[in-house]
């Protein structure tokens, strides 16, 4: 513990107990079983890098075949599969899925916590997700690779027009993901409510912690509509129900009602916690609060209740009665305030603090730049007339990128390079980190931004090649060569890391002098993460009301956690949690036997019924002890 | 600069009933999440039920007898599951038990008349839209509705074998809630399934 943050250091011995309590057990099976919030959201973040460099791959394999007309490395049939994995696995297995990986590894330490609050529910949650995003890309390699896009329309992706496969496990690889994003939520829900610091009531909660809980509970409301539109596709193209065939009373548009009522605040999933990250970068770095708690946090919850009213503006050139597309263009505008208001209390934190021009204020500079073009021409598509011309397009293409790019993955590497000390134990090369940015920069906006102009002129999204007479060819090489310096980019990204992990400098626990208190533990911070449980009476615990308080009376020999009251944090019991085991991995397991069963026959649903009740009486087996 | 504060949490009970408790927290997100899935699936019969010239196709009422009966007996459940949740807050081993073995017998029995019930829609799945739909919201209440009677068959097979610790009574509370959210749940969704068709006749 350091000194300045004032926590008294316990005897030894106690320390050497908590160890032996926390610790992951030893060896192949003990790594399995782990249920350590650390543990888990580490395999988190290194599977969803290993998947975004998938993703990045077929991004790249897409420009290479974009860079002149009528080129014939993918075959329209490939790249059809090629832009909806690449889609599909940018969206379900990497954005959301590392949004969600930073709050289960930040969150319980922030909240001065020594794990989540059902430890073995979120190890279950990261096995399925393991297997859905292996069923989605082991599926490419045999030529079973969804082709109908992200958002796999019907009647496109319906039976008629989809036969084979492909399609299902397309749907699958969705009900895989959304299990595991809506346990992360319920996790980070119950563990904000109930688990924080004492004196760390709501008004005190960081930023980032209000980000990852309003993002949870979009996750609750939306995910549900992704998870039943795709299991009545897979319904209907498996056991021949019609909810989306016209000739037996279904409706097509009912799928984009459906997708979209989820798809929409799908985007706001993903780049809420970024917001938070930019709170916690912006604070950091200018060694004062964010201007305006109050406004961000509401904010934030502006921002996701209103998410919920915007889907329809994806759909405004399906005919939809012109009022309810005005409600939504409406709606869709409105949604730019929130995010002017944040924009405008960040700006105000770096005006009046003393702001170090670090590597992670540069993704910040660089979020702040990106995201207002992506939000601008968010406010252009959201207008119905403008819409109608440019959807469809590379304009779109443009369009989604500025806003995911600019608006989730510059305050990601941001947050990475802020947060890979605590992570590690050491600190990311600077000066790579430099070129990491500017490299970053320029080659997104060398690959997106004549996007724009090339939607503007005509070009469709999702069309495998042009002619040679529509002149596209040479916005489509600038793009191509913005794509290879993208690439180079996280090339430095990746030396960097393993340049750090092989012997960078020593960060020590708190290397920024930073307010939260996931600084006030060794950095990697052990199993049970806070010798003490800290006690915290300020927003910026580290900074002010110092010194820290303790709690003591935990029991030491079992993984007791103290559960507090919900707005005010006052203490109310101990509470024992549950330590390693393999079920939740068996679990997934017949979850997944079950799951991929079903896009083959109908059997592997009372099979696969009866594999996940004896996996969860194995679970439950044995009642937890209370004392 | 204030003097470092401690707190003893030696004191502090181990467990703790309702709210207090994270696992009734994890059971309310639960449902929070399948009254979406319930809501949408209900959203989507709204959806489907806007564009069709008649409802249902062909005017093949469902049945109202079983689904009633099945009202009747979930919504009487209520009464020996809220009296098994309060007997659990006062530790009375005798009462829970007998509580929880009425509850998985009226369960039980409810488990049984679904099939009852979705012969009584009256319809195949593959027939049109609107049997797709039915049987989809029938089907997904007959889902937590089994899982939920399984659970309380595995907590009382617990209890009765001894377990005692005071988290098995917090889980009987907790069990409970879930309970009533199978029961309130079927309301509305028996109410679209049963009544509806008859209202828009």
């Amino acid at each position: 513990m350091p000194e300045r943050a004032g926590l008294m250091m316990p005897p030894p011995a106690d320390l050497e107990r908590l160890r032996a309590t926390w610790e992951t057990p030893p060896g192949l099976l003990g790594w399995l079983a782990s249920v350590d919030h650390k543990v888990i959201a580490r395999r988190y973040l290194i599977t969803t890098g290993l998947f975004f460099a998938g993703g990045g791959v077929l991004a790249l394999l897409m420009r290479m075949q974009l860079a002149f007309p009528e080129t014939d490395l993918l075959g329209p049939d490939l790249y059809n599969q090629v832009f909806t994995v690449h889609g599909s696995t940018m969206m379900f297995l990497f954005a959301v899925p590392v949004m969600e990986a930073m709050g289960l590894y930040l969150v319980p330490l922030m909240l001065g916590t020594r794990n989540v609050a059902f430890p073995r529910l979120n190890a279950y949650g990261y096995y399925v997700y393991l297997a859905g995003g292996l069923l989605l890309w082991s599926s490419l390699f045999i030529n079973l690779g969804p082709d109908t896009g992200w958002f796999s329309y019907v009647p496109l992706a319906g039976p008629e027009f989809a036969p084979g496969k492909r399609v299902d496990v397309w749907a699958q690889m969705i009900t895989f993901t959304e299990i595991a994003a809506l346990i992360a939520a319920v996790e980070i829900i119950v563990t904000t409510f109930k688990m924080r610091a004492p004196g760390l009531a709501l008004n005190r909660l960081p930023l980032f912690v209000w980000a990852m809980l309003s993002t949870s509970f979009m996750i609750l409301f939306a995910m549900p509509a992704v998870m039943l539109a795709s299991g009545v596709l897979a319904l209907d193209r498996l056991v021949g129900t019609h909810f989306f065939n016209p000739a037996e009373g279904g409706d097509a548009l009912l799928w984009q009602h459906l997708f979209w009522f989820f798809g929409h605040p799908e985007v706001y999933i993903i780049f809420v916690p970024a917001l938070g990250m930019v709170s916690s970068i912006v604070a950091v770095s200018s060694r004062r609060p964010v201007v305006g708690y109050t406004a961000i946090v509401l904010s934030l919850v502006a921002t996701a209740l209103l998410s919920f009213g915007l889907w329809v503006h994806h759909m405004f050139t399906t005919g939809l009665p012109p009022l309810g597309e005005s409600f939504f263009t409406a709606a869709s505008m409105m949604i730019a305030i929130p995010s002017g208001v944040q924009i405008f209390c960040w700006i105000a934190t770096l005006w009046i603090g003393w702001p170090r021009l670090t590597t992670p204020l540069l993704f910040v500079l660089g979020f702040l730049a990106t995201f207002t073009i992506g939000g601008l021409t968010g406010v252009m598509v959201a207008s119905v007339p403008f819409d109608l011309q440019v959807h469809d397009s590379f304009f779109v293409v443009a369009h989604l990128h500025y806003t995911l790019i600019g608006g989730a993955l510059f305050p990601l590497f941001g947050g990475i390079y802020l947060w890979f000390p605590k992570l590690t134990g050491r600190r990311l090369s600077e000066r790579l980190g430099r070129w990491h940015f500017a490299l970053f920069f320029v080659g997104f906006n060398l690959t997106f931004f004549p996007m724009h102009q090339l939607g503007l002129a005509g070009m469709p999204r999702r069309v495998y090649t042009y002619l040679a007479a529509t002149g596209w060819d040479s916005l489509n090489q600038v793009a191509t060569v913005g794509a290879m310096l993208l690439a180079a980019s996280m090339a430095l990204f990746i030396a960097n890391v393993a340049w750090a992990l092989r012997g960078g400098p020593p960060a020590g626990d708190d290397p920024w002098g930073a307010d939260t208190l996931e600084w006030a533990t060794a950095s990697p911070p052990p199993p049970f993460n806070f010798a003490h449980i800290p006690v915290a009476r300020s927003a910026a615990p580290l900074w002010f009301a110092l010194p820290l308080g303790w709690v003591r009376g935990l029991a030491e020999q079992r993984r007791e956690v103290l559960i507090t009251t919900v707005v005010d944090a006052e203490p109310d019991h101990r509470y024992a949690q549950p330590g390693p085991s393999l079920w939740p991995l068996a679990l997934a397991l017949a979850t997944a036997v079950t799951l991929i069963a079903c896009i083959f026959t109908p059997w592997g649903l009372p099979i696969g019924a009866v594999l996940i009740f004896i996996a969860l009486l194995g679970w439950f087996s044995k009642p937890q002890e209370d004392a | 600069m204030n003097a470092a504060q401690e707190i003893d949490a030696g004191a502090l009970d181990t467990y703790g009933f309702g709210a207090r408790g994270i696992v009734w927290w994890g059971v309310m997100a639960f449902i929070a999440i399948e009254t979406v899935m319930l809501g949408l699936t209900a959203a989507a019969y709204g959806y489907l039920y806007l564009n069709a010239p008649e409802w249902p196709p062909g005017r093949l009422l469902p049945a109202w007898h079983w689904p009633t009966i099945n009202l009747a007996l979930l919504l009487a459940s209520l009464v020996p599951m809220v009296w098994t949740a309060r007997t659990a807050r006062r530790f009375e081993e005798r009462g829970v038990a007998i509580g929880l073995l009425i509850c998985c017998a009226l369960g039980a029995a409810s488990c049984l008349i679904r099939p009852l019930e979705f012969r009584a829609l009256n319809t195949a799945w593959d027939r049109n839209a609107y049997s797709s739909v039915v049987w989809t919201l029938l089907g997904l209440h007959t889902t937590h509705l089994v899982a939920e009677v399984v659970e309380t068959i595995v907590i009382t097979i617990w209890f009765l074998r001894g377990a005692r610790a005071p988290r098995t009574w917090v889980d009987v509370g907790d069990n409970a809630l879930y309970w009533y959210f199978i029961v309130g749940a079927w309301v509305p969704v028996y109410g679209l399934i049963v009544w509806f068709p008859r209202l828009v006749g």
